[in-house]
């Protein structure tokens, strides 16, 4: 018998490998007209596959390589879906709102910086796309100056979120908010080699609905957190699995290491393995029947408090971590073997 | 003393053809290429190109490319030992149109491909591939992004090898959706390796990775060295076979991590063999399959845990 999440995996990725679907539509002569006369005037606006912006572009050009623009959101606007954009050189790029699959790619051209603003929605990123789409974001520093209210990158809506080599800084509120409504392909983050300092929480891993819900992290490092690292939380799901694979990563000086909670029941597990949880009030917390958090070749410690279970929630150990010097005490979680 | 006796006409002729077929003549060890270079340049670093394809007929075997700004620069057929580096100048692009190859290899044995820094990008377009290895001694990628390629990430096929085809994947992102991230079926005689050293491979529809040892005679070795990667959200993560009577096949994980796939590990005929060690295995929903004798062992020091179908309990081998 097949797993009905073998089957939402199945059929989410030949969804995804199919293509785009064939829309035929046969616009009046008037309609034709419109659009080539609008055409003409909206050059600029036509959709690319590449698209570039630079310190030194403008937001009339068509974000050609030779004729960038300058800032992200005429950039997102310009792309085709499952395009690129591409920055050229150290600039401010300015927050933007995606609604489609896409690329944001700063690979060594310095620093390419999205700055949260003062107003409405105090996001740098702010992703509002189909249930279906990837939205991928390389090399790009975020900065939230420290505001109360300030977000980093808003996941609304969507299907997966892969970030790398990013600096998220000073928002107060969310580093990365993901919390999308479940689609057929799943609720994936793919996060590595990122720092996050000085946040309100570092990470909120939190989709609602049914289905498969993994967040994969590499190499992340999360600094200064006035609530939570990272939180995953499957309280708003109705079925499925939450699973957050998370390896040589560090979580330093949070009121909450690592938060695993679920008020559904819907199996909630962190794992940590290579990582190091220190510097805070509590180390690790599972909140929740069916909140698990598992431990290898990890450190917690030193903490006020090392590790924690609530309302049946559960910490697990592999055997092989050390769990010192927190103030509370340093007794041993129970084990799981290795095989 | 020889006396030249060219003839002004000659000589003339010889300044003519010159004028027009520099660009071509300028055989470089070390080739240059810019968003704002011209395929009428010799590639050199005043006067760069504009193309990889361009480039590459103008470098000397075992000769290099190098990037100087941010820019697409095509997809390229290399037919010969060559290195393509952008260390650090910002994208460099290969954009794969529909039902084509970014980077296809069709060099000789002996040559060796080094690829560095390159974003090659298929879009999700149909009958896409990322870098297509038909022939040569090896290719090795580090700093590179694969994305949304439809067909493979990478396709390592050589065919005919008679002593070695190696592939080395360091330090980079291989992202679906596709079939196939990483697929390695060489067929010929010999020697012939795989290793990935910080690869996450991600979302691929077939396999994460799929290695197929079974073109490779009985007196070959096909061996798989993976660690500190990661295959994660693949249908099948990781899949391997050969037949009885070919090549026999080893993949061992250091390090790594199968996880939040529908599969984890098939393993396919007698010889096919996966080892585990200090990596995890599930979540998934099937942990193991082993078919027609293939085989999936532990060194003992593995998480193989959350798996839905239950977890394996697999033959340990002690360290020592």
């Amino acid at each position: 018998m097949r797993c009905p999440i073998d089957i939402l995996v199945a059929v989410a990725m030949r969804k995804a490998t199919g293509g785009l679907s064939m829309t035929k539509f046969t616009p009046s002569f008037t309609v034709l007209a419109t659009v080539l006369a609008l055409g003409l005037h909206a050059a600029p606006a036509q959709a690319i596959t590449r698209t570039f912006i630079a310190s030194f572009g403008n937001d009339a050009n068509p974000c050609t390589r030779p004729l960038p623009c300058r800032l992200l959101q005429a950039a997102h606007n310009a792309t085709d879906n499952h395009g690129e954009i591409h920055a050229l050189d150290p600039a401010g790029y300015g927050a933007v709102t995606i609604t489609k699959s896409i690329s944001i790619i700063n690979d060594g051209t310095g620093n390419a910086i999205s700055q949260a603003p003062t107003s409405p929605p105090y996001t740098s990123i702010t992703i509002n796309a189909a249930n279906t789409e990837t939205i991928t974001i390389r090399g790009f520093y975020l900065e939230g100056a420290y505001a109360s209210n300030a977000t980093g990158i808003k996941f609304m809506s969507g299907s997966k979120l892969n970030i790398s080599n990013c600096v998220l800084h000073g928002f107060m509120n969310t580093a990365i908010d993901f919390t999308p409504t479940i689609g057929p392909n799943g609720a994936n983050i793919y996060a590595s080699n990122i720092v996050i300092h000085l946040s309100g929480t570092g990470i909120i891993f939190a989709p609602t609905g049914s289905g498969y819900a993994t967040l994969n992290l590499d190499n992340a490092k999360v600094y200064d957190a006035a609530n939570e690292g990272l939180k995953i939380d499957s309280s708003g799901m109705t079925g499925g699995l939450m699973g957050a694979h998370v390896t040589e990563s560090v979580f330093a000086n949070a009121a909450n290491g690592i938060l695993a909670k679920t008020t559904s029941g819907v199996t909630t597990l962190a794992r940590l393995v290579r990582s190091s949880v220190v510097f805070s009030n509590f180390g690790v917390t599972a909140d929740g029947t069916g909140a698990i958090v598992h431990l290898s070749e990890s450190t917690i410690g030193p903490t006020l408090t090392g590790w924690t279970i609530l309302n049946s929630g559960a910490v697990e150990s592999f055997g092989d971590n050390i769990i010192d010097h927190n103030l509370s005490g340093n007794s041993a979680p129970p084990t799981v073997s290795k095989k | 003393m020889i006396k030249s006796t060219s003839s002004l006409t000659l000589l003339a002729s010889l300044l003519v053809l010159g004028l027009n077929v520099m660009p071509a003549q300028a055989i470089n060890a070390r080739s240059f290429i810019a968003s704002f270079g011209s395929d009428a340049n010799p590639c050199t670093r005043p006067q760069p190109c504009r193309t990889l394809q361009f480039a590459h007929n103008n470098t000397i075997i075992g000769g290099e490319i190098n990037m100087l700004d941010v820019a697409g620069y095509g997809t390229v057929t290399i037919t010969k030992a060559i290195s393509i580096v952008n260390d650090g100048v910002g994208s460099a692009g290969v954009l794969v149109p529909a039902s084509s190859t970014g980077i296809t290899i069709n060099a000789g044995v002996n040559d060796e491909i080094y690829l560095r820094g390159l974003i090659i990008e298929g879009t999700y377009s149909t009958g896409t591939t990322g870098i297509k290895f038909n022939s040569g001694s090896g290719l090795t990628l580090t700093n590179c992004v694969i994305h949304g390629t439809v067909v493979a990430a990478i396709d390592f096929s050589p065919t005919g090898v008679t002593t070695n085809a190696n592939l080395r994947v360091i330090n980079s992102l291989i992202a679906g959706f596709g079939q196939y991230g990483i697929k390695f079926a060489p067929t010929g005689t010999g020697f012939s390796t795989l290793f990935l050293n910080r690869v996450d491979i991600q979302l691929f529809d077939t396999a994460g990775l799929y290695m197929d040892a079974s073109g490779m005679n009985s007196a070959s070795h096909v061996v798989a060295h993976i660690r500190d990667s990661a295959l994660a959200t693949n249908t099948t993560q990781v899949s391997v076979k050969t037949v009885t009577g070919q090549s026999p096949l080893l993949v061992r994980f250091v390090h790594s991590s199968i996880v939040h796939g529908n599969t984890g590990i098939v393993a396919d005929g007698a010889g096919a063999v996966v080892q585990l060690t200090e990596s995890t295995l599930g979540p998934s929903v099937t942990a193991v399959v082993t078919l027609n004798s293939g085989a999936v062992q532990s060194f003992g020091d593995n998480i193989i845990n959350g798996n839905l179908g239950g977890d394996p309990v697999l033959p340990i081998f002690p360290k020592s």
